[in-house]
């Protein structure tokens, strides 16, 4: 039975094997991982879909046309249109702009707290390591989407809001992660030989141990990216999502998620619901693939 | 703080929506012209006479409730659950369809009262209650039973929860300091079977108004409990005991309540076994519609009203409410022009094209003001009043005329986010150059802001649910807070309709009365407090097989549910 | 041993009150005040200068650690404030409640387990075989569809359409209640919906479990003197692969009992998910903040139980 994961810690693994590039190995390592590729690709037509919303449709994603009420798919609006009116499909486009950057704000949150938090728990040790971790361990405690519905309740409603809301609670998971990396880094010869040439903690930090956690950190944006968009989703049914007329995937599903459009509306809840799950999906894949690509190892990674 | 705001928005909530429940809780039949009436109703109507038996299982429309009790009722849903329960000494009976006017004839239809004497006309009244009445548990219901009622409805330490009936004599002084039974002058026990009621001041709206509760309660079951826990008594407050047709048998919270029929009801004996209300989730109860686990649920969204009528099973209802959806401009903000700015609006926008969005043409078009202020008391528009009939150009002539900046965009306040309702009317303000910009406030910020701090250029509001026009009054009258018994939200101010209203409600003769009332009409007509647009319309979906419970059948004219005549046809 | 288990469990209650201190900080972002919610509605204060005395007699007007002292005081004695809509005790509400999200969870989460360690075991055993890209294809589905659109497919087609069973609610309305096969029916949806959404987790655990035992020293040494696959399979590598899922079930607890204020709701389950919808749709903060409360509690004893256990099945672990 083949093994495709070395059980060695990653650094060693690099040390041994000099004779291509960490960078090319793990680019072989994930084009080897097909759904991976497909998952990325999928991510990347996604963005450019996003980015180029405008050029896709001619439609205004947010005004109301009364002439065409609920309107199946038709030669005019592929994807049909909404309760008062509005294109399904230019909503699902602008949507992926609003869903994607509540997403990748979010996440980007997380990242800069939990590696922060990581970092000066695992590089400074001691005391400050132990009230961190056990702020940590606290914070992890919290069901973070009950934590995420408490926050959103008492807050004002915007898209800001929401980005915080999701993004401040999840970074329990990597910060232990960046945390242990650094850990074993620090006792590792190349920064003791590194302090003892004189280097500044900054520059150590920057040199000799943030390459090292870069692997975790993008694998855990992959993951935290796919679990943003779903949190904005069931925040947004829950009524605590974007505001309408601003359109997001979540709340255009949220908003056709009862029996009746299930029945007779599909074309208002499949687009999106199929672009939250082709998102995530796709999202899920590629972070699987750059998991095994970087090499990280990870027990409390989720999956 | 807290507390005082809550209150306040209980209030709002009751005096607006939750008074439409109630006019919609009692199932108010439509005029055979609002919708063409099923074909299963035909059907149903030649199938075989009344039959007994079964079960009928409705979802009222609400997640849970802890308490049934009459000094919590809180809006439509709630009264549905306990009105096959606990009953009143009378109903008013004109009010039921909110269109009806208010005629010389006006009757109530007695319940626990047998007869009515009217000692002074809209003051004093007294009441020979029936006396082959029980309670559920067996006991016999006589006049002390009315007393306590109205002695805890009026005192402090209950009234706090239920709003009271601050018209009675007395009351006022017992719901501020508490006292006995003994300061309640008004209420007056003659005999075992005959009680005597005086108001402090005339009030027309008194007796049958839905917001005036005498709802009465049994006094033997609270006889050793401190008047502060009366409200929350158990198990009296999860299964009231009362007079109606039907008796609480078992509650499981936030799941359902299950009822059987009572055999010894002074009404007659129920057609029914039993009805269970269930607590489901909007959504949820449209599928079990569907299914057929459910026979009776209100109120569902339009798509799925449309979509469930369509169905074999299912058969449908509508029925007006009194409720009218109006849009404010803040008056503050805009206070030369706001008079013009809701006429504009009036002739702007196409209304039945809203309506056909909003409600699929069910609700009846009421861009006129007068009846909202007539409401109850006059049927047809006095001469002079404004016909406010789709006119783009006129709409454009008032802007104009006003110098109406259309690069101006007006800031929409809107709570939570906005609805079907809002959005169609930011897209038909469009078409006549207003531009309206959303501003979404959080559920519990909406009422400070809106309603206190008036931020907002324009919101929509739905009120006047009640026909009470003493209610309707909180709303338009002179300078009147929430705090001081009004809900002046938009500082609208008229003294000489301020006036006029206070004569009309002192006026004893109702032809008078009718006059000073045209009066109120065209004086809001020529200086508008609100652009109102249409009177809301309840919908209700049932399982065919549900009989008498719609319009069409010969309680059409009763104001609550007969739930002792509904039946259910065996298929 | 010993000791790490004693310093798991002194070190509980310190969070605990970690929990109360960020529970009340977000508390007083609320419009509305905490401590003022503590007061029973029905303790007659109907005048405002009532009130203003009741203020200053509870200190409301004091410096926010001494609110929060004073809200934590009432917290230990039981008292989880009033509701702001129908000024019922929330500590009762949240009592009535629990039993029915425990049960529904607690169902949930062993189902959870069981399936989907035995769906991992599988993958891992069968490592890139189809059966093995299904089970993850599946699994990564099963996370990837929002929860609520989960239980509205599960509710439409094999409640509404099949029959096959109850749509909502824990019992048949007006039939008897208690522990029986009608309660069971009743659960079959719900739960499938919560196993579904939380199966993943525990399917991609189990099968990396796999992965990292098949490759240990001991199973190559096991092979090493003849053993039978089998017997190598189940003593070394099933033992050695399942000790760590212990761990994982206060892992998942926080997903399922935030996903239970959507499920709970839709299925009309009387839990404290359903009571936490509704405090959420009228901004009754009180109770919103006893669930998150309580929710965190119940993580925090589950977790604490799984790490005693692991503890004790798995002897390397220490406290670091």
């Amino acid at each position: 039975m083949s093994r495709t994961r070395s059980r060695a810690s990653p650094q060693i693994a690099e040390q041994q094997l000099p004779v291509d590039s960490p960078f090319a190995r793990s680019l072989r390592r994930f084009l080897r991982h097909r759904v991976a590729v497909v998952g990325s690709l999928i991510v990347l037509i996604l963005v450019l879909i996003a980015l180029t919303a405008p050029l896709i449709t001619p439609y205004d994603p947010v005004k109301a046309n009364l002439r065409e009420i609920d309107s199946p798919p038709n030669g005019r609006h592929i994807f049909g249109t909404d309760q008062v009116g509005r294109d399904v499909l230019t909503r699902v486009v602008y949507g992926a702009r609003v869903s994607m950057s509540v997403g990748i704000v979010a996440v980007s949150l997380t990242t800069i707290i939990g590696v922060v938090i990581g970092g000066l728990g695992g590089y400074v040790g001691g005391r400050t390591d132990d009230l961190l971790m056990r702020f940590t361990e606290l914070v992890m405690m919290f069901p973070t989407f009950i934590l995420m519905i408490t926050l959103a309740t008492v807050l004002e409603p915007s898209i800001f809001t929401l980005m915080l809301v999701i993004g401040l609670f999840n970074w329990p998971g990597l910060a232990r992660l960046v945390r242990g990396q650094v850990l074993s880094l620090r006792e590792t010869e190349f920064v003791t030989a590194a302090r003892t040439v004189g280097a500044t903690d900054w520059r150590i930090m920057w040199v000799h141990i943030f390459p090292h956690v870069v692997g975790p950190v993008v694998v855990s944006m992959t993951l935290g990216t796919a679990g943003a968009i779903l949190a904005e989703a069931g925040l947004s049914y829950l009524g605590l999502g974007v505001q309408a007329p601003v359109p997001s995937w979540g709340g255009m599903v949220s908003r056709a998620a009862n029996f009746t459009a299930l029945a007779i509306f599909p074309w208002q809840w499949l687009p999106p619901g199929m672009a939250i799950t082709l998102a995530v999906l796709a999202i899920n894949f590629m972070g699987d693939g750059l998991r095994d690509a970087l090499d990280v190892r990870s027990r409390h990674g989720g999956i | 703080m807290t507390r005082k705001e809550v209150s306040r928005r209980d209030f709002l909530r009751a005096a607006g929506l939750g008074a439409a429940g109630i006019a919609a809780a009692a199932c108010i039949p439509a005029p055979q012209s609002a919708v063409p009436e099923p074909a299963q109703q035909t059907e149903s109507m030649e199938a075989a006479g009344p039959v007994s038996g079964g079960t009928l299982t409705i979802a009222p429309g609400a997640l849970s409730f802890t308490n049934f009790t009459p000094w919590k009722v809180r809006g439509t849903s709630h009264y549905r659950v306990f009105s096959p329960v606990v009953q009143a000494l009378v109903r008013g009976q004109e009010w039921g369809d909110g269109l009806t006017p208010q005629t010389k004839e006006f009757k109530i239809t007695p319940e626990l009262a047998e007869k009515v004497d009217v000692e002074e006309p809209d003051r004093v009244w007294v009441f020979h209650l029936r006396q082959n009445v029980k309670w559920h548990d067996g006991r016999p219901f006589t006049a002390d039973d009315v007393m306590w009622s109205w002695f805890a409805a009026t005192h402090r330490d209950v009234a706090r929860q239920s709003g009271g009936l601050p018209q009675i004599k007395g009351a006022m002084n017992l719901g501020e300091n508490g006292g006995t039974m003994e300061d309640l002058t008004g209420a007056q026990k003659i005999d075992e079977y005959t009680v005597r009621l005086e108001l402090e001041e005339t009030d027309f709206d008194f007796i049958s108004s839905p917001n005036t509760r005498m709802d009465i309660t049994p006094k033997h079951v609270f006889e050793d409990v401190p008047l502060d826990k009366v409200v929350d008594h158990e198990p009296f407050a999860g299964m009231p005991i009362g007079t109606g047709p039907f008796k609480c048998t078992q509650l499981v919270a936030d799941q359902f309540l299950a009822m059987e029929r009572n055999d010894d009801y002074w009404g007659g004996k129920p057609l029914l076994d039993g009805i269970i209300f269930r607590f489901l989730d909007g959504n949820t109860a449209v599928a079990a519609l569907e299914k057929g686990e459910l026979d009776v649920g209100f109120t569902p969204d339009l798509a799925s009203f449309q979509r469930l009528q369509e169905m074999d099973h299912l058969a449908s209802a509508t029925f007006p409410t009194p409720c009218y959806w109006a849009y404010y401009i803040n008056i503050n903000r805009f206070p030369d022009t706001y008079h013009q700015l809701h006429q504009a609006l009036l002739y702007g926008i196409d209304i039945d094209e809203y309506l056909a969005v909003t409600t699929g043409g069910l609700a009846v078009r009421d861009n006129y003001v007068f009846s909202h202020i007539g409401v109850g008391t006059l049927n047809q528009p006095p001469e002079g009043l404004t016909d406010y009939s789709f006119d783009p150009d006129k709409a454009q002539a008032i802007l104009e005329e006003i110098n109406w900046d259309f690069d101006r965009e007006l800031e929409f306040s809107v709570e939570g986010e906005p609805t079907v309702g809002e959005e169609t009317f930011q897209a038909l303000a469009a078409n006549m150059g207003l531009k309206l910009k959303f501003k979404v406030f959080h559920p519990s910020a909406f009422v400070p802001e809106v309603f206190d701090n008036l931020d907002f250029d324009i919101y929509s509001n739905v009120q006047g649910c009640s026909t009470a026009l003493g209610h309707f009054w909180r709303i338009v009258k002179c300078g009147g807070t929430p705090d001081a018994g009004g809900i002046n939200w938009n500082n609208y101010c008229n003294p000489e309709l301020d006036e006029v209203y206070a004569a009309a409600m002192q006026e004893k003769d109702l032809d008078k009365r009718v006059e000073l009332m045209k009066q109120v009409a065209l004086l809001v007509d020529q200086n508008l407090n609100g652009a109102p647009f249409f009177r809301g319309v309840g919908r209700l979906i049932f399982n065919s097989r549900v009989q008498a419970i719609y319009p069409g059948t010969d309680y059409a004219k009763s104001v609550r549910v007969p739930h002792e005549k509904i039946w259910l046809k065996q298929t | 041993m010993t000791e790490y288990i004693l310093r798991r469990l002194l070190v509980t209650p310190v969070m605990v009150l970690g929990v109360t201190i960020l529970v009340f900080v977000m508390y007083n972002l609320a419009p509305g005040d905490p401590v003022t919610a503590m007061i029973d509605p029905l303790e007659p204060t109907s005048s405002q200068v009532d009130r203003e005395a009741m203020r200053e007699r509870l200190g409301l007007n004091k410096p926010i650690h001494v609110r929060y002292l004073i809200w934590l005081r009432e917290l230990l004695r039981g008292n989880l404030g009033y509701s702001q809509v129908d000024g019922h005790s929330v500590a009762e509400r949240i009592a009535q409640t629990l039993p029915a999200t425990l049960l529904l969870q607690a169902t949930s989460l062993l189902l959870a387990i069981l399936i989907g360690v035995a769906l991992g075991l599988v993958s891992g055993l069968k490592q890139y075989s189809n059966l093995d890209h299904a089970l993850s294809f599946f699994a990564f589905f099963g996370i990837s569809v929002p929860n609520f659109f989960v239980a509205i497919l599960l509710m439409y087609f094999l409640s509404v359409k099949l029959d096959w069973f109850p749509l909502a609610g824990m019992w048949t309305p007006g039939q008897s209640t208690g522990l029986n096969l009608d309660l069971l029916h009743h659960m079959v949806l719900p739960v499938l919906a919560n196993v579904i959404l939380s199966l993943a987790g525990y399917m991609r655990y189990t099968r990396a479990s796999v992965l990292d035992a098949l490759g240990a020293d001991y199973v190559t040494t096991a092979r090493s003197k003849g053993l039978p696959e089998r017997w190598v399979i189940i003593r070394h590598v099933f033992r050695n692969a399942l000790l760590p899922v212990v761990t994982l079930v206060g892992l998942s607890l926080p997903s399922l009992l935030g996903g239970s204020f959507i499920l709970e709701q839709l299925f009309s389950w009387p839990g404290m998910g359903r009571l936490g919808y509704t405090a959420l749709l009228a901004r009754d903060y009180p109770v919103i903040m006893a669930v998150t409360l309580t929710s965190a509690v119940i993580v925090m004893l589950a977790n604490l139980a799984s790490d005693i256990a692991y503890g004790f099945v798995d002897p390397r672990v220490r406290y670091d």
